[in-house]
């Protein structure tokens, strides 16, 4: 048993404390979602668990050690407690799958045989292939991740703490990330915490913990959080369509097997045919679950003209490897559009060309009728936060307009609208960019490119590993993008989470677009995912199962 | 995919691949010590002979190894030309006035030229015929001995390991940011040095901060996984097999044999 008992963190005097006086318990077997606003002290709580950190003032007690006590009882529970962090490259250390694994086991000093035996073993459990000496770079970044599980699995801890360890994993990995936590807390008896914005991942947990401002404001059954206390699940975790059908479901008179099982979405939807097939639900209730399902069609005014066209273009990095395969594109000034598909799909090269970084092989890319030049389309790559580099936030802004040789009135002005369009406040502008939390980090890098002041703007993955609010932020950011007269494309492989906010769907496979049409036909649409390679969103999955047994319904 | 080698690219399958990474380097610093000892006389041509062989046998191209010559050629001309030209009048073949050339110092240069040519082939043939994490276990099994003498090669080792995985992660984040801040509408083609520096600025500072911040939760996990500077310890390397000892003896043999006969013959 883990035992907090009191434990507050202050980081500075002056500051306020990460976490106030919490007092916790975590048993082996169970799994726990750790949730809660950025900054609400999850991951203070997580360093404090497998002892990278100390607590100031209460206890900390793992199987009956105090971590203070000394710095043996400290390694002892850094090895009863493993840690999962949220990017491979903060914990990979070596080349090659076996030394990586085995880094762990080497550093507790165990026999050659043993170490084998405990790699294989953990190899086996996250499902990667056996290939113990390939080199990681052969690996994708969600089999980074699981080998970084693996890394940890290998020591053979009795709790598993991951600090937001999904948050970068494409949508379609996550699924099999689920169930595996869920293997190694009820079938390997390991105690998982999980720290964690996935609403789903909630779902599937025995018990979940809200922290708010480092205090607990929830500790208790998905369910009762889902539910009874609807406004706190609402603000901790992302939003999503399948969570609220359920939610309805379950106020439709759902009830799961036992009361701590936890809460899958498909089989709500299943008893709720169920139902609806024994007489005891009316087809509107199923309507009216069904229609939660389906993204609202959105009425954006979407102005003439055609900023960014696209016509037959093919790119190829070197030889043999092409990214684009004569692709024909087009977004218009005043909509969002999503660009979706698997990973190699082509959708950065996709980006790069658009906004002129690359030239194409073959075909033109077009600017408001001219080819691109820099800063004609605005592209925020992944992690954009990456890029900052000047002394203060201002700084930051006026880059692009400068190096563009606008004035310094244009420039101020161009800095002043987009610091308005993405909400960063006066006092933040002469902050340094090194010190602001990841939200912030986000918003800025994404507010020095509309300082371009472009006719179209690329954000690719905007939203990954940000929570909640971020999330709300930015989509409310592409909106606002949109509605000022640009042409917006979001680059996601999270359909679930766009679908709802954009204009228009486009999915890519193989270099080409192979499906593109509004979001609510999508919904109903499941041949356009097989023919993109991707696995339908939940929602999409759980409209089908309703479409296909209220569809005679629907003809009388 | 290849593996990527900051020392050029690995060619899997040959021959030479086959051998154990120890043996190479053992015979890498033999050959080293050997080529300089052997006196110049016709038994060079045997090195040159070992070149050909172990070029063959790591699967290289003789254009991938010109390639590799081509940064230091401009040294290895100036070598050359140092020591033929006698600027003094010494030289045994006027040029004109007190400019000759030296017939003695031009073939002490072409010797010195032609070992740094061997060296440099043999070097590449090893790196490209061994992964980098196979150099790096090696390295470390070889120096096993020495913690004994409390040099510790366990933290060398990770040291090593560390490095030859940052080295990609770093060069991808480095064309990342680049990318980045040309769409941001930094020139890093045209301008003056200044502006240039500056154009570099941009991406180098964020990319040493972000380097130095992911050391630090590097640093964290690593000691999240129980690692303690200098407690590790280092597992001895399997035993060699029959090839890498047929190898090993022979390639030794002839490093000795060499230069003993080229100063008998001399």
């Amino acid at each position: 048993m883990i035992e907090i008992r009191d434990v507050s963190v202050r980081f500075a005097a002056d500051a306020a404390p990460a976490l106030d006086g919490v007092s916790l318990t975590f048993r082996p077997g169970e799994l726990v979602a750790l949730v809660g606003a950025n900054g609400s002290g999850k991951s203070t709580l997580a360093s404090l668990l497998c002892a990278l950190r100390l607590s100031a003032s209460g206890l900390v007690v793992v199987e009956g050690i105090d971590p203070a006590r000394d710095a043996a009882s400290r390694r002892e529970v850094r090895r009863l407690v493993g840690l999962v962090r949220q990017h491979p490259a903060d914990q990979l250390v070596s080349s090659v799958v076996f030394d990586e694994v085995a880094f762990g086991p080497r550093n507790l000093g165990l026999s050659r045989d043993e170490i084998r035996r405990r790699v294989t073993r953990a190899i086996a459990t996250v499902g990667l292939p056996d290939a113990l000496h390939a080199d990681l770079s052969t690996l994708s970044g969600g089999q980074q991740q699981l080998l970084a599980i693996a890394g940890v699995l290998a020591m053979e801890p009795s709790y598993l703490v991951l600090d937001e360890a999904s948050s970068m994993l494409d949508a379609s990995a996550r699924p099999a990330y689920r169930a595996l936590l869920d293997h190694i807390a009820h079938e390997g008896g390991a105690g998982v915490i999980q720290v964690t914005h996935d609403p789903l991942e909630v779902l599937a947990s025995d018990r979940v913990i809200v922290l708010d401002a480092g205090r607990v404001a929830f500790d208790g059954l998905p369910r009762e959080l889902l539910v009874e206390c609807a406004a706190l699940w609402d603000a901790s975790l992302v939003q999503s369509s399948s969570v609220e059908a359920l939610r309805a479901i379950l106020r439709l008179g759902y009830e799961p097997e036992a009361i701590a099982a936890p809460l899958d979405p498909s089989k709500a939807v299943m008893w709720l045919l169920d139902a609806y097939r024994a007489g005891a639900v009316p087809v509107s209730d199923v309507q009216a679950v069904a229609d939660m399902l389906v993204p609202a069609r959105l009425q954006s005014d979407v102005l003439a003209g055609l900023p960014l066209e696209l016509s037959d273009v093919a790119f190829s990095y070197g030889a043999g490897v092409r990214a684009l395969a004569g692709i024909t594109f087009g977004a218009q000034a005043g909509e969002v559009v999503l660009v979706a598909g698997a990973s190699g799909s082509g959708k950065s090269t996709l980006a790069c060309v658009a906004s002129g970084l690359y030239t194409p092989d073959a075909g033109t890319a077009r600017v408001c009728g001219h080819a691109p030049k820099t800063g004609d389309v605005g592209v925020a790559f992944q992690r954009p936060e990456d890029q900052l580099f000047c002394e203060t936030v201002r700084d930051e802004l006026a880059f692009a307009p400068r190096n563009l040789g606008c004035s310094e009135g244009e420039v101020r002005a161009r800095c002043v609208h987009a610091a308005k369009l993405v909400g960063i406040e006066d006092d933040l502008l002469d902050r340094y960019p090194f010190e602001l939390s990841g939200g912030q980090a986000r918003r800025v890098a994404i507010a020095s490119i509309l300082a371009l002041d472009a006719s179209a703007y690329i954000l690719d993955e905007p939203t990954a590993g940000l929570d909640a609010a971020g999330r709300a932020r930015l989509h409310g950011l592409a909106r606002a993008c949109a509605q000022a007269g640009s042409a917006v494309i979001v680059i996601s492989h999270d359909l679930d989470e766009w679908m709802s906010e954009v204009d228009r769907v486009v999915l890519m496979a193989q270099g080409s677009v192979v499906w593109e049409g509004e979001p609510c036909v999508l919904a109903r649409d499941a041949d356009a995912f097989v023919r993109a390679g991707l696995r339908p969103p939940l929602s999409c999955e759980l409209l089908q199962m309703l479409s296909a047994a209220t569809e005679g319904v629907d003809a009388r | 995919m290849n593996p990527v080698s900051p020392l050029g690219a690995y060619v899997g399958g040959t021959p030479a691949a086959r051998v154990d990474a120890r043996v190479k380097i053992v015979l890498l610093l033999a050959s080293t010590v050997s080529l300089f000892a052997t006196r110049a006389s016709w038994l060079c041509a045997l090195w040159a002979l070992v070149l050909a062989a172990a070029i063959h046998c790591s699967g290289m191209s003789i254009r991938t190894h010109a390639r590799a010559l081509r940064p230091i050629a401009f040294i290895l001309a100036f070598t050359l030309l140092a020591n033929a030209l006698a600027l003094d009048g010494h030289g045994d073949i006027a040029l004109s006035g007190p400019v000759g050339i030296d017939t003695a110092g031009a073939l002490r240069g072409a010797l010195a030229v032609f070992r740094i040519v061997v060296l440099l082939g043999l070097a590449l043939a090893v790196s490209s015929s061994t992964t980098p994490p196979e150099l790096a276990d090696a390295c470390v099994a070889l120096l096993r001995p020495l913690g004994r003498f409390g040099v510790p090669v366990a933290d060398i080792g990770l040291l090593l390991s560390l490095a030859l995985r940052f080295i990609p992660l770093v060069s991808e984040e480095l064309a990342r940011v680049r990318l980045a801040q040309r769409s941001r509408g930094v020139d890093f083609e045209s301008g003056g040095i200044v502006r240039r520096v500056r154009a570099w600025a941009s991406v180098l500072t964020p990319l040493v901060v972000s380097l130095f911040r992911r050391a630090d939760r590097l640093g964290e996990s690593m000691a999240a996984r129980c690692y303690a500077e200098g407690a590790s310890d280092v597992a001895a390397g399997d035993a060699l097999g029959a090839r890498d000892r047929v190898v090993l003896a022979g390639g030794l043999a002839l490093c000795v044999f060499v230069p003993l006969v080229a100063y008998a013959l001399g």
